[in-house]
C-alpha cells in the first residue's frame, strides 16, 4: 500500500515538473488566403510581413490573416528581416537584396555578392547574409566585409546556410543541411553548436530573445526552443506543418507552416 | 551494296555512341522527376541552377509533387546528360526525364 502511494506521488511530481517546463503553449493559427505558402516572417509595427516565394510575392497581414498589402514580382523572396520599420528581402534567384521603405522597393547594396541569398540580418550598419550556394555568411560591419565559414561538415564549416541572426555580439547561423545551428563570434570562431544531439533535420531558420533561441526542425515538423545558454528547453510539435521560419514577438512565437496556408501561434505561459 | 552497308554501319555506330554518351537531345517541354525536391530552399536553388542552361526558356518547379517542367526555346535543344549533370551539381538525384505531353 505504502509502495503504491509512493509510486503515485512520484508520478504526480514528474507530471508536475513536466508541465512546469512546457512554457510555450499552442494558442491558435492565423489562416492565410488559400494557396499561400508562407516561407518567412517579419514584423514591422503591428502587422506581419510574410514571404511567399511559391507565388513570387510578399504579403502584409493583420493578426487575423487579412491581407493589408502585397508586393509582387519578386524572384523567390526568402527569409526576411526588419529594422527600424524597414523590411529587408533577399531575392534568391537574382542575388539581390531589396529594402522596402515606406512601401517603396529599392535595391539594398552590400559590398559582397551572394549566390542565392537565403536569409539576412540588418541592424543599422551591421548586416549579415546567409550566402546559400557559397556556404558562408557575409558579414558587413561599418562597410567592411568579412566572411564566416566555408563549405563542409566540420565544426565552423557550413553546408547551405539559410538564416542568420546577431544578438549580443554573437552570430547565430542556421546551418541548414548540417542540421545544426552554429554560434560564432565576430572573428569567426565557433562558440557553440546546437542541434547535433536532438535529431534535427534541416535547421532552416532561427530567432532569438534575451532568454530563448527558436530553431525550425523543418523535415520533422518541429520547433526546438533552447535556453539562451544552449540547453534544450522545449520541443514544439503540435499544429506545426513543415516550419520554415520562426518569429518571436514578446511572449508570442509565430511559426510559418510552409506546407499549408497558415501561421501557428504559440504563447508563453506566464 | 557494300557502300550502303558501310554507310548504315557508320550511321548506327554514331547513333549508338551518342546514346552511350547520354547525348540525347531534348526539345519542347520536358518533365524531370527529382528526389528531395520538397524543401523550398533546395527547389528554388535547383531552379536557379537550371536557369543557367542555354536554351532553357521557362522552368516550373512543383515542390509538392517533386518534379520540374523545363521548356526548351523553339529551335534549340539541350542534351539530357547536361541536364542530369546540372541537377547533380545542385545536390539532387534526377530520376525519369520524359517528354511532357501536357506542356
Amino acid at each position: 500500500m505504502g509502495r503504491r502511494y509512493l509510486l503515485t506521488l512520484i508520478v504526480i511530481v514528474l507530471i508536475g515538473c513536466n508541465e512546469e517546463t512546457k512554457e510555450w503553449v499552442f494558442h491558435g493559427k492565423i489562416e492565410l488566403p488559400e494557396k499561400s505558402r508562407p516561407l518567412a516572417l517579419a514584423k514591422t509595427g503591428e502587422e506581419i510581413w510574410l514571404s511567399d516565394p511559391e507565388h513570387f510575392r510578399l504579403l502584409k497581414i493583420d493578426l487575423k490573416g487579412k491581407v493589408l498589402d502585397s508586393i509582387m514580382d519578386l524572384k523567390r523572396p526568402m527569409n526576411l528581416d526588419s529594422d527600424n520599420g524597414n523590411l529587408y528581402v533577399p531575392e534568391f534567384l537574382t542575388d539581390t537584396i531589396w529594402v522596402i521603405e515606406k512601401g517603396i522597393k529599392m535595391p539594398f547594396s552590400i559590398k559582397a555578392k551572394p549566390d542565392a541569398p537565403a536569409g539576412l540580418f540588418v541592424k543599422g550598419d551591421t548586416i549579415a547574409v546567409a550566402d546559400f550556394y557559397n556556404h558562408r555568411i557575409i558579414l558587413q560591419l561599418n562597410s567592411k566585409v568579412y566572411f564566416i565559414g566555408k563549405e563542409g561538415h566540420k565544426k565552423g564549416e557550413l553546408y547551405y546556410p539559410t538564416d542568420v541572426k546577431i544578438f549580443d555580439d554573437r552570430i547565430y547561423v542556421a546551418d541548414a543541411y548540417n542540421n545544426r545551428v552554429q554560434i560564432f563570434d565576430f572573428s569567426g570562431k565557433v562558440l557553440q553548436v546546437l542541434g547535433d544531439q536532438y535529431g534535427l533535420r534541416v535547421a532552416s531558420a532561427i530567432d532569438l530573445t534575451e532568454d530563448y533561441i527558436a530553431v525550425t526542425d523543418q523535415e520533422n515538423s518541429r520547433v526546438l526552443i533552447y535556453h539562451i545558454d544552449g540547453s534544450l528547453f522545449q520541443t514544439l510539435n503540435s499544429n506545426i506543418n513543415y516550419p520554415t521560419d520562426v518569429l518571436f514577438d514578446g511572449s508570442t512565437l509565430y511559426i510559418a507552416n510552409f506546407k499549408e496556408n497558415s501561421v501557428s501561434i504559440y504563447r508563453k505561459n506566464q | 551494296m557494300n557502300k550502303l552497308l558501310i554507310i548504315l554501319f557508320i550511321g548506327l555506330s554514331v547513333i549508338s555512341g551518342r546514346a552511350q554518351d547520354g547525348l540525347i537531345e531534348l526539345k519542347g517541354t520536358i518533365k524531370i522527376e527529382v528526389d528531395g525536391l520538397s524543401c523550398p530552399f533546395c527547389a528554388y536553388g535547383l531552379e536557379k541552377n537550371l536557369k543557367k542552361l542555354e536554351g532553357v526558356e521557362t522552368i516550373k518547379i512543383d515542390v509538392e509533387n517533386a518534379f520540374v517542367l523545363l521548356t526548351i526555346a523553339e529551335g534549340k535543344s539541350v542534351d539530357e546528360a547536361t541536364i542530369r549533370e546540372n541537377i547533380k551539381d545542385a545536390g539532387f538525384t534526377p530520376r525519369a526525364i520524359t517528354k511532357d505531353n501536357d506542356g
